[in-house]
């Protein structure tokens, strides 16, 4: 943290110094002047000066050490987040802040008594990450909805009851981004208090931007500004949202003849022509979920709910279906879609709400629509046991935070290219899994959840790139201090999932994930739609000393 | 034992700024008045600056002066604390503060490079304490000193320490 220096923070060094220059240049400015230990002009007045020629100097240091981004990024603790923004300032972007965590709390009590809790109210997982309740919660067995009062639910065997609070995480970071299940402990007694844990999958957790990522950006930051060209499409939304709720990770934008550019070809020869242009927006770090309670009705024998672009604007994939009061283990999972532990569904999405816009989506061919604002989904679910006319479940779906936000921007009157049909589209998630042995120096332990953090940030910050190699995790791994990989088949398994815009699933896996290897136009695949993520629930590594 | 009279040949040598601007007699018991405001600032060579830096460092006491805490001596301290008691004990006290101040200021004397070269008549190469007087009205310790220069002078002049804060 970098402070104002005064003069009791100059060090002898900083005054030897300055002391010395100011007797050599009084002594070349005038001779004649005796400057030596036991003068009047040595004590009172050059002695002095030098404490104040020191600060100086030393202010002057640290005032060049925070001009200079190259050298902040060197030493970033020697500047305020403000003045790294100052010079960024200069080019018209600002360090992304870190983002809280969010997702919410179920919380199972022993008794039918109703339980308050403030908002504010501390949970904190057993390695100390602390999270707080977003708002005042009082659960009810009978709750007034009308007065934000939330049900006390019965669990299904009668010995306990439940209810879901909405939280997040006390400061910004990926580390917040929990998994589902994770077990909690609050900080305050709680009435009847059983246990706590994660209901949903907390996401939207990110680290502040690094000075080298800001870096980065300035090519495009300081680009020619209007929704026209992919630099200056970027530069236009990074400029709107960045000191918005919503992270642009990364920005993919297909337009006139790109590959997977589908409606430039509306006419009757097929052809391409310009105009229409995609822009994929990963909006995320760690893949980010929305949890919703959805009423599903029994339609001949199945339980049929819809997705409707109100729920989940723009939403990649269904993570998973389950009873409200289920909580899936993570640990069960390596990477599928939808998660083990779900029931198992059919979807099928279309285009809707498009006539009152001027977006020329084609409604017969879906994949035009997957993913944006527009598309929603009619759900299936198999294999459940019918229990009564309407059923609640418990949906996570995969997301990209602020889409419709993006979306609104980029149709907005004074924004919009008046010769251009912009429609902004969540990116195709490669969910990646890694289960890998390795091996280190017992002289020299490592952490294993350490080295997963690592992996995964690794994996979540590789963005419309065509492929994931195992030779790159395995560098992140031997800098985190390990000796030896099991570069074998089942020493190191390497694996992606990913659906296409035609509702298709794509396994990859072995030494390289490779988007190219599964291209296809029509289905939106190609390595500049695609993103590669993975939870940290899905990165598995065994160390092993030697 | 001479007394040697105020330089007036200012060529080819260094000046300070006059400190004791008061003293206008060298050897005779007189209290000293840092008045800078009270009349026009002057300069000061030769063995007036000798003396003068002697003084300075003599009656600095050790430990306060930031960046420098070997300066000065602690005989102002002695004297204030009641240490001091005896002629005997102001003998003692003057050896040992007399032997940091040679000390001092033969090691800044010889920084050439930094601060010139020193004439000789203005470089200290040994002090004597020639008799003390206390005068108790004032509480205040009189002590005549000699100090001879590389040049062969002797110059005498006393040098009042006050014990009260």
């Amino acid at each position: 943290m970098a402070e104002a220096i005064t003069l009791s923070d100059v060090d002898q060094d900083a005054f030897d110094a300055a002391e010395t220059l100011l007797i050599t240049l009084l002594r070349e400015e005038n001779p004649t002047l005796d400057a030596r230990k036991g003068t009047v002009l040595r004590d009172l007045l050059i002695r002095q000066t030098a404490i104040v020629v020191a600060a100086d100097n030393d202010r002057y240091d640290q005032l060049q050490a925070r001009m200079s981004l190259n050298a902040l990024r060197e030493d970033p603790t020697a500047a305020e987040p403000d003045d790294v923004n100052d010079i960024l300032s200069n080019f018209l972007v600002s360090r992304n802040p870190g983002e809280l965590s969010t997702g919410s709390i179920q919380i199972k009590v022993s008794g039918v008594t109703g339980v308050t809790l403030a908002a504010g109210t501390r949970f904190s997982t057993l390695g100390g990450l602390q999270f707080a309740l977003s708002e005042l919660v009082s659960a009810r067995i009978a709750p007034d909805l009308n007065a934000g009062e939330v049900p006390l639910v019965a669990s299904d065997d009668g010995t306990y009851y439940y209810f879901i609070a909405p939280a997040q995480s006390v400061e910004a970071g990926a580390d917040y981004n929990i998994n589902e299940g994770t077990v909690l402990d609050p900080s305050t007694t709680i009435y009847g208090f059983i246990t706590a844990q994660a209901y949903t999958l907390f996401a939207g957790g990110v680290t502040d931007e690094t000075i080298t990522e800001a870096i980065t950006r300035l090519p495009t930051a300081i680009s020619h500004r209007a929704m026209e060209s992919r630099r200056s499409i970027e530069a236009q939304l990074r400029d709107q949202f960045e000191d918005s709720d919503i992270t642009i990770q990364a920005l993919s934008t297909q337009g006139y003849g790109d590959l997977t550019q589908l409606r430039d070809k509306h006419n009757p020869m097929g052809f391409a022509v310009g105009s229409r242009v995609d822009i994929y927006a990963r909006t995320f770090v760690a893949p980010t979920t929305v949890t919703i309670l959805k009423e599903a009705t029994l339609v001949a024998g199945s339980y049929v709910f819809t997705l409707a672009p109100a729920d989940a604007p723009g939403f990649y994939a269904i993570r998973s279906i389950s009873e409200p009061e289920a909580v899936i283990s993570p640990d069960m999972d390596f990477g599928a879609v939808p998660v083990l532990g779900s029931y198992a569904f059919t979807e099928v999405r279309s285009a809707v709400g498009v006539a009152d816009t001027f977006h020329d989506i084609d409604a017969s061919t879906p994949a035009e629509a997957y993913f944006t604002v527009y598309q929603q989904a009619v759900v299936t679910l198999t294999g459940v046991a019918p229990a009564g006319t309407t059923h609640t479940f418990k949906v996570e779906v995969y997301v990209a935070p602020g889409l419709d936000d993006i979306q609104t921007f980029v149709d907005s009157d004074q924004i919009r290219n008046l010769e251009a049909d912009q429609l902004v589209r969540c990116p195709l998630i490669c969910l990646v899994g890694v289960n890998v042995m390795v091996y280190y120096d017992s002289r020299f332990p490592v952490d294993a959840a350490q080295l997963e953090q690592d992996l995964a940030a690794y994996i979540n910050t590789r963005s419309f790139v065509p492929r994931l190699m195992r030779s790159e995790l395995a560098s992140i791994l031997h800098s985190g201090g390990v000796t030896r990989i099991d570069m074998t088949d089942t020493g190191f398994e390497l694996s992606g999932t990913i659906n296409d815009a035609e509702g298709t699933t794509h396994v990859l896996a072995g030494d390289s994930l490779d988007i190219t290897t599964i291209e296809d136009a029509d289905a939106l695949i190609a390595d500049e739609t695609c993103v590669f993520a993975a939870e940290e629930c899905n990165i598995h590594v065994e160390i092993i000393a030697e | 034992m001479t007394v040697v009279a105020t330089t007036t040949s200012y060529a080819g040598r260094t000046v300070d700024i006059e400190l004791m601007q008061s003293v206008q007699t060298l050897e005779s018991p007189q209290r000293m008045e840092l008045s800078f405001s009270a009349q026009a600032t002057r300069i000061v060579t030769g063995a007036q600056k000798l003396i003068q830096r002697y003084a300075l460092l003599f009656l600095s006491t050790i430990g306060t002066v930031r960046f420098d805490m070997a300066q000065g001596t602690s005989l102002i301290a002695s004297v204030i604390s009641g240490a001091v008691q005896t002629t005997g004990g102001v003998n003692i006290a003057f050896a040992d503060a007399n032997q940091r101040v040679l000390q001092q200021l033969v090691e800044e004397d010889q920084q050439e490079d930094l601060f010139g070269e020193l004439p000789d008549d203005e470089t200290l190469v040994n002090a004597v304490l020639i008799s003390t007087d206390i005068d108790y009205a004032q509480a205040t310790l009189f002590m005549r000193i000699l100090l001879t220069t590389a040049a062969g002078d002797n110059i005498v002049f006393v040098l009042p320490v006050t014990a009260t804060r």
